[in-house]
This record gives structure tokens, sequence and C-alpha cells, in this order.
């Protein structure tokens, strides 16, 4: 696979990059797969033997993701006339395709983000740090991938693949929360505005990955009732400044059906 | 995309050029259409040569030159495909006499490839070099020959992989917490790490199958395929992994005894299993008919309220049972530039999830948690739902896209509560609902375009309007503070209209500058109701919002690229309460009835929240790049409420206020021959107050999170090589109110650290031995949640050919 360096012998620096980045590639692998621990690295895109050849040759094959894609957010880091050439649009996230395309179109030889992760950590940055927090869905450890829950080409990057339109509420993360996400007697508002109001759902220090770990979260949106001078927290007709001390409003016992009951309007059961 | 052109004299071109560049292109064109026409003109038809055509030396090499690019592979332009002789025989979608045999003067191939056809030239101007007198020559005798193919019975292409693993982890510390935090069990684990059996039985068969199991963890992944190009594939799999939970519920181990400790080993599986048929006959509609399995079962930890150590809260279980069956057709085709998109789902989901709990009512010294409570969701529905796109490239510049959802959902719940003792110490106690009915209704209707009127601008536009209404009620629902059954509904209506733009402008060299705009109208009809008078509730709500955002890329050198953004997010919500009576024990004092209780107590709220975001990447040369990214994020919750029954004053109030930054540097070095390092550090800070009115048990969220990511390299020789990774994180969110209420922060750091050995051991195989160590330690619950953690992992890879 390397080549030992013979004596006298000087390798041309595109050379040892690519050799590098092979060696890079064949480790992060292994890491992925073999560790315990999701370790996630910035591997460059490299696919061996392969080089740019621009967005022009995608569109003969791709023409309707092509077409889309002006749309979407990930055009506004999409210029033909980059001085990095090569490296804006589609084979900025896939890859060089000229391989891919000598072969007719065979996936062994274009690098797709909906498998793994790397392309898109190569931009974001926080992301990453995010699903290397304690409590995070499983993207890295390979149980889950960015395009479950985003279209990286359509107009609008909060839904799964499909055309321009734009999310329903909650829609990624009803395809597998059914529990949280179905009907109920009564609500709870706040899914109305997303769950990502209350989850974060790349990674969190806490559990469920909640934002917050404490009544913080709730008192953001469940406003007290002002009195004078009081130093009391009244939400509705309710003092809650005893009930606070026991915990967070749903780990306390209390408001333990958060996402909805259909018994209790306190969503308490 | 910009502009697809089929000239007159066959050539396509892409163009995105500037002005001044459009006008050589044109003066550029009109040469080549009369250079085309001379040669068309000048050049007659070259004659077939007059030797025996071999297949292999004459004709395959011409082909995967010149033709197999785009008329080979899964998906052959205009389904003509050249690596199959009864598929090329067939042709294509413009012509069934592509190639007929025994006459290439009747062939339409060899006018393309030759340049008699005034609209069409194989291979197009741009995608490669015309063919020479003399190839032309050949593939006219190849098919006066009667298309000689040896290569029809090629032999079978074969790749397999298989790489057995064994692993070995010894756990100090908590085993629970290492499990939560790792995804794995401790002890002996092995399995494949990965196989795989891939065969190619013609150009157009290809049969595989590859997954991936690693036992006693559960983590298994299988994938079959089957595909025959323009006829149909069936693909299936089936896939399933382990999420593990503490026995604490998470929670304090300072305050949680750990005498309250589950003492069990607590995980929910997860998987699905699928098969999909698909039907993909050229000039037909792609049809997939499938069927997916969805499940979910195990238990994890909860917390609830239960007596522990002083405080009302304990570590609880909740036993998971989720299983859905889901029918999917899917129908896809492309029609005169039309491209017609239709999904079907009808979807069978059933959840019998329990939860196990202390009973609060029986915390009777000296036995406190001897009572239990069992709280029980039965549930079922049926959902069906449909998605139709239908999009079109109208112009050069215009690409329209509409769609069409609806969906319908019947579900049912049965409630169940047993307390055992009852609230007086005595028998069991029971709850239960009867059926409790569960519909929603949505319809969505979008359209959108993308507007590319100058080569420099585009413009996306979309509009999106939705409608949805829930329902649910029963006629006798558990009321516990009443301590009967009662009847319950609750309905609601929500329109919502949106609308979004995004520009995107490109006339500055070597630069993007980009603004984008959401806004949405909606509109809230909601109503419940419980018993004869206890709950009477109708609250109308009307929404404003809107999300903005603008910013650049530039990226003038090949060193240097930089980008920034800003973005502003609104949301105005007023409420009108029509009704409003709720009776509660809860109140105080006592029953209120009327009243501005919960939650027709909110008049008004305001969410405002402002960002920035910024990255710059640099590659001083080319064994170095390195990005530095910023974001701060800072957001307003506000509302204004009713006065409270009593002795409130209502009003407006800043409720809180979230802000949060995030600084990231990453640098991807290959500083000497063999070695390659990349490392990712990134700093976060945040802080969310709300208002407090001085209780202490409330205190600001707030901490710093580091985290460092990093990877290396180094190629020993040819057969060997070094890796290692290490990972950080820090988290500083600890909470010192203990005193007045329970300490809900988070102090923690773990280090993971991974070296491995890679050799290649003959031609196929190779073998890696790995080592890795990792640490947690939880100073926040007084250490009793660390751990410290030794892998040892062995994975031999044997690959054919």
């Amino acid at each position: 696979m390397f080549k030992a360096p013979q004596p006298g012998m000087r390798l041309r620096p595109t050379a040892i990059i690519l050799v590098a980045l092979g060696m890079a590639g064949a480790a992060a692998a292994f890491l992925v797969s073999c560790s315990t621990t999701p370790t996630a690295v910035m591997v460059p895109l490299e696919i061996p033997g392969a080089h740019y050849v621009g967005n022009q040759a995608c569109l003969d094959c791709h023409a309707q993701i092509v077409r889309e894609f002006p749309a979407s957010p990930h055009a506004r880091v999409h210029f033909e006339n980059a001085a990095r050439v090569g490296e804006t649009g589609c084979e900025s996230c896939h890859g060089p395709g000229s391989k891919h395309i000598e072969t007719g179109g065979n996936a062994k030889f274009i690098i797709n983000p909906g498998s793994d992760p790397t392309a898109c950590f190569q931009c974001h940055l926080d992301v990453q740090a995010e699903f290397n927090l304690p409590q995070h869905h499983p993207v890295i450890e390979g149980h889950m991938s960015c395009v479950q829950c985003h279209d990286p080409h359509g107009g609008d990057v909060f839904k799964p693949k499909g055309g321009l339109a734009m999310a329903r509420q909650n829609e990624s993360c009803a395809q597998c929360h059914r529990e949280q996400t179905r009907p109920f007697v009564f609500e709870h508002e706040a899914l109305r505005e997303g769950c990502t109001v209350c989850h974060n759902p790349h990674g969190s220090i806490n559990r469920k990955m909640l934002v917050e770990s404490d009544p913080n979260l709730c008192l953001r949106c469940h406003a007290q009732v002002q009195q004078a001078g009081s130093t009391e927290i009244f939400i509705g007709n309710v003092d809650h400044k005893g009930f606070l001390q026991m915990g967070t409003c749903w780990t306390a016992g209390c408001h333990t059906a958060i996402h909805g009951s259909n018994v209790d309007p306190l969503l308490r059961y | 995309m910009r502009e697809i052109k089929k000239q007159s004299d066959g050539c396509t071109t892409v163009n995105r050029c500037s002005r001044l560049t459009f006008y050589v292109s044109l003066v550029v064109s009109a040469s080549c259409i009369s250079l085309s026409a001379a040669e068309t003109n000048s050049v007659p038809l070259p004659p077939p040569a007059t030797t025996h055509v071999v297949f292999d030396r004459d004709i395959r090499p011409i082909l995967e030159t010149s033709c197999l690019r785009c008329h080979g592979g899964a998906k052959p332009k205009s389904h003509f495909r050249l690596d199959d002789r009864a598929a090329a025989l067939d042709g294509g979608d413009d012509s069934t006499e592509d190639i007929v045999s025994g006459h290439s003067d009747r062939s339409d191939l060899i006018r393309y490839v030759a340049g008699l056809d005034k609209d069409i030239h194989m291979p197009p101007r741009n995608s490669g070099p015309p063919l020479t007198p003399g190839q032309i020559s050949l593939l006219r005798a190849w098919i006066d020959q009667g298309v000689n193919w040896q290569t029809t019975n090629q032999p079978t292409q074969l790749a397999f992989t298989f790489a057995p693993t064994l692993r070995w982890i010894e756990v100090q510390g908590d085993k629970a917490k290492f499990r939560e935090l790792q995804g794995v069990n401790d002890g002996f684990s092995g399995g494949a790490e990965e196989f795989s059996f891939i065969q190619q039985t013609s150009p157009t068969e290809k049969f595989s199958l590859s997954g991936h199991v690693i036992a006693p963890d559960r983590d298994y992944r299988l994938k079959l395929a089957v595909d025959e190009a323009d006829q149909g594939f069936i693909h299936a799999g089936f896939e399933e992994w382990r999420k593990y939970y503490d026995d604490r519920g998470g929670y304090d181990p300072d305050v949680v005894p750990p005498e309250l400790s589950l003492n069990r080993d607590l995980y929910v599986d997860n998987g699905r299993v699928w098969v999909d048929l698909g039907l993909t006959l050229p000039r037909w509609p792609q049809i997939v008919l499938g069927y997916e399995y969805d499940f979910k079962k195990g238990t994890e930890s909860m917390l609830d309220w239960g007596e522990a150590g002083g405080v009302n809260i304990a570590p609880s279980t909740k036993a998971v049972d989720e299983q859905t069956h889901i029918l999917k057709l899917d129908i896809t085709h492309d029609f005169n530039d039309w491209h017609l998109e239709d999904n079907a789902r009808v979807e069978f989901y059933t959840e019998n999830n329990r939860g196990d709990e202390n009973n609060v009512f029986y915390q009777v010294s000296p036995t406190p948690n001897s009572g239990t409570t069992h709280t029980s969701d039965n549930y079922h529905h049926v959902q069906g739902m449909n998605t139709l796109m239908l999009e079109k490239q109208l112009r050069d510049w215009w690409f329209l896209s509409g769609g069409l959802y609806y969906s319908r959902l019947e579900g049912s719940d049965f409630f169940s509560q047993t307390n055992s003792p009852n609230f007086e110490g005595n028998d069991p106690s029971s709850w239960n609902s009867d059926r409790i009915t569960l519909r929603r209704q949505s319809e969505i209707f979008s359209l959108a375009s993308i507007f590319l009127p100058l080569e420099y601008l585009s413009l996306s536009v979309g509009t999106q309007n939705e409608w949805t209404r829930d329902e649910g009620f029963g006629g006798s629902i558990p009321d516990f503070e009443f301590a009967t059954n009662n009847s319950a509904s609750g309905d609601y209506d929500e329109f919502q209209a949106a609308q979004n733009a995004d520009l995107r402008f490109t006339k500055i060299p070597f630069t993007v500058l980009f603004a984008e705009g959401r806004f949405e109208e909606q509109s809230i009809s909601e109503s419940e109701q419980e018993g004869s008078g206890q709950l009477l509730d109708k609250t109308d709500a009307t929404s404003d919002r809107y999300n903005l955002r603008a910013g650049f890329n530039t990226s003038p050198w090949t060193w240097f690229e930089w980008n920034a953004q800003y973005q502003r997010q609104y949301s105005d919500t007023d409420y009108n309460h029509l009704l409003d009576v709720f009776m509660s024990p809860f109140g105080d004092p006592g029953f209120v009835a009327p009243s501005n209780g919960y939650p027709a107590f909110i008049l008004n709220r305001k969410i405002q929240g402002d960002g920035v975001a910024t990255k710059l990447t640099l590659r001083p040369a080319i064994w170095l790049s390195t990005t530095l990214s910023y974001q701060y994020t800072a957001t307003d919750y506000s509302s204004k409420t009713d006065p409270n029954g009593y002795n409130g004053v209502g009003g407006p109030i800043l409720d809180g206020r979230d802000n949060e930054q995030t600084w990231g540097l990453s640098a991807m070095l290959t500083p000497f021959q063999r070695f390659y390092f990349s490392g990712a550090f990134t700093y976060s800070h945040s802080r969310v107050v709300t208002a407090d009115n001085g209780v202490p048990s409330v205190v600001p969220y707030r901490g710093d999170i580091y985290t460092f990511i990093s990877t290396a390299a180094y190629a020993l020789n040819a057969k060997t090589g070094l890796q290692a990774s290490y990972s950080f994180s820090y988290a500083g969110y600890g909470q010192n109110n203990a005193g007045a209420g329970v300490p809900l922060g988070l102090d923690f750091t773990r280090h993971v650290l991974f070296v491995g050995l890679t050799r290649q051991l003959t031609k196929n195989l190779s073998g890696a031995l790995h080592y890795e160590f990792s640490q947690y330690s939880e100073p926040s619950s007084a250490h009793l949640n660390d751990f410290t953690a030794h892998g040892v992992f062995a994975t031999l890879v044997y690959r054919w050919p």
C-alpha cells in the first residue's frame, strides 16, 4: 500500500500528501468501526486516483438534484468562479468525481455523506463537537445518518429529502419518535414550535438531549404572573416555588407526560 | 445547470460565464456551426472496414473510451446502453434503430458518430473528441458483420470481504454509566466488523449481500440487494442496535442514594426490517412497493416522584414496546421534462409502554418507596399519507416545483394506572379509561420556483399553506383532581401560511452574497373540556413569525476562504381566551372557578433572537489547512399575562434570556512524508437566565464546554501503519444550590485515547490491533458516576480479489 522511500529518492509533494491522506482515510475507517467510542475524525475527501471534474459532469446523470440545488442553503458556498476550483459545488461534499464517471457511476468511487458524516463535519465543526458529547443521536456510530433528518440538496435542510417544499413541523423527528409526536387529548403547545425548542438533536451534556437540565428550560416560556414584592413564582394561579425545589418540572414527578396527555390537562400522567 | 443549450450543431454547453465570455461564445458558436456544416458537407461517411472485426480488440476500446461514460452503468443516458448486446440492439429513447444489425447504413449510431445528424452528435463535443474515420469504419463493419459481442459471456465478477473481530473491555467504576455513554457492553464481544459478497453476473445484473454483526451488544446490520438494470430490483435489510441507560435515571447519585439504584442492566433495542421491490422498466414510471417494520423494545431509566434522601425525586423505569408496520408505494416518472414523484404510506403503530415508579401517596416510614405505581398506555393508530410532487424546467431560467400532502390518522388509547397499595395503604387501586379516540388530519399545498434571470443571480421563492386538525375525546377518562372518571376532549385547528425567498448574487469576483427570508402567519383555534365544567377552555391564537438571514462567502485566493452571516428570528403570538374555566385543587386558596387559571393566562408571547456566524479557512501551504469559526446567538423570551386569581398584577415580563458563543479551531496537516494529523477544538459558553423572583432553587443555567478531537496516522513502511486518536471533552455546568433545592447542573471530564497498528499480511489479508483507554470523571456527583476503561480490539480483514 505504501512504498518505502529509496535512498536519494524524493517523492513529489502531491504523492506524499496522497499517501498520507489515504493512510488517514484508512485510519479513520478503523477508528470509527473498531472503537467503542465515537471518534469520527476530519479526513479530507480523497478518492485514490480520482480528480475534480466540475459540476457540469454531474448534471449528465443527476439533473434533478442539480436543478433543485440553487434553492439549497448549501448553494451559498457554491460558485463556479471560486479560486478553489473543484472544491466548490458537488465535489466539495462528494469528493473528486472522475473515477465515478469513468466507471459509469460506480458508487465505490464517490463519497456518500449519506452514510458517512465526515464530509458534513468538514464545515460543521460545531455539530461534530455536539455529536461527541455524552448524549447524542448515534450518527458517528453509524446507526443514523445526517440525511435522515436533513436534505442537503433541496430548499430546506430541516427536513428529509424531497424537493423544494418547506419542512413540516417536527417532520424529521416524527419518523422515529411516534410516541412523542402523536396526537393527544391535551397537548403541550411547545410541540407546535418544534422539538428543538427543548432538545438539541445533535447532542448535549444532558439526558434526553435537552438543551438545559433545570427549570429554566420551562420558565423561558411558562410566564410568571407578576406580583409586587413577591418572592414566589406564580404560574397561573399556582405558586411553584416549593415544587421547583424538588427538581425540574418533569423529573420531580409532576409534569411527566411532557409531550402530551390523554387524561390530564396539566400533563402529569 | 444555469443554461443547458442544445445547439443546432448538436453541442451541449453549460455557461455561467461573464457577459464578455458570452459574446465570445457567440462568435465561437457561430464558427462552430460553420465548421460543423462544412465538415458535414465535406467529409463523407467512411466506408465499413474490410477486415474481420474482433470485438475485444477493435470495438470494446472505442466504446470504453467514448461511449460507456454515459451509456453504461446503472442509469444510461436516454436508456441506451452499450455494455450489453441485447440492450444495445433494443435502442434508446430517441430511436429503436440505433443499431440495426447487418445495416450500418441504417443505424442511427453511425449517423451520430459521423456527425450526419443535425441535432445529435456523439460523443457530445464537450464530452470528448469525435471518433476518427478509422474508428467509424470499424463500427460500421462491426454492425454489418452482425454486432459480434464476444464478451457477452464474460466471466462473472466477484468481490468478497470478511472481517472477523474480537474485543475485550475492562471497566472499573460505574459500569452502567460506561454502557450508557460508550454504547457498548464491557467484557468479551465479537463478530464480523464487516462482511460483503458482491457478484456482478452481467453488465446489467448485480447481487450484493453486506453487513455487520457484533454480539452480545446486538449491533446488527444486514443488507441484500439484487439489481437488474432496466428491469427492477429487490432491496432488503435488517438492522438493530442497543441503547443503554444507567440505573439511576441519570440523576445525581449524591442526592439519590445508592440503595435506590435500580440495579438492573437497562437498555432499549431499536431496529427495523425492510424490503423494497422496484420496477425500473425503461420509459415506464419507476414503481417501488415496500414494507418496513420498526421496533423499540426494552426498559429505560427515568426519574419520578419518590422519597429519596429528603427530596421527592427517585429513579424509576419505563418499559418500552413500540411496533410499527409500514406499507409504502413510491412512483417516480420523468416525461417531457416533467418530474413526477408520488409517495404513499400506510402506517400501523402500536405502543404498549408502561411507567413503573414509586407510589408517591404511600411514603410511610420506615419503608419509603415500598409502594409502586404502574401507568400504562395501550395505544394504536393507523395513518395514511400521500405526498405528490411535480417539477418542471419551464425555461432555462425557470424551474417550477409543486407539491400536495395529505395525511389522516385514526387512533385509540386505553390508559390505566395501578397504585399499590392505595392512598390509604390498603389494597391496590386502579384507574382505567374507556376507549380514547384520537384523530389528526393534515393538508399541505406548496409551490416553489427557482429563477435564474441573470448569470450571476438566482432567486428561489416559495409558498406553503398547511391546515391541521387534531381531535381527541373519551367518555370515561380518569380525573385525578376529583377522583372520578369524566368525559374529556381536546380540539385543535391550525392554519399556517408560509412564504420564503432566497437570493444569491455572484457578480463580485470570487464571492457569493446571499439573503433569505421566511415568513409565517399562523392561526390556531383550540378548545379543551373535562367533566361537566371542571375544565372549559377555548383560545384563539394568531402568530406572525419571520426568520431572516444574510451573508457572504468569498475565496479570492486558493489559500483563503471566508464566510459570515447574520440571522434574526422573531415570533409574536396573541392569545384571545374566549372561555376559561378550570377547577383545580392545586390553586390557592382551593378550588377556583371560574378562573384565569392555566394555561389561559398568557395574553401575548414574543421571541426574538439574533445571531452571527463567521468562518475563516486558510491554506498557507499545501500541507496545512486551518479553519477558525465563531458563532454568537442571543434570544429574548417575553410575555404578557393576566393577573392571577388573588394577588397578582400581571402585565409584561421578560421571561428569559439565552446567549451562547461557540469558538472552533481546526487544522489538518501533513508536515512530512507518511504523516497525517487533523484536530478540531471547540469551546462554547452558554447562559440561560429566567425570571426567578429571587427564588434560590432557580439559578442561571450557565457553563462552558470544551471539546478536542484529533487523529494522526503514520506509515512505518509499505505494509505497516500506525494510527492514534485522542478526544477530550469537559463541561462545567455545576450548580451550587443544594441548600435550596436539588443540584441540577453537571460537571464532567472525559478522555478517550486510541492507538492502533494495521499491517498488510498478504495480498488479500490485513490485520489490525488497537487499544483504547477511556476515562470519565463527574465531580458534580461526588465521582460516583466515574469510570475508567481499557479495551483491546483485534480485527482481520480478508478482501478478494
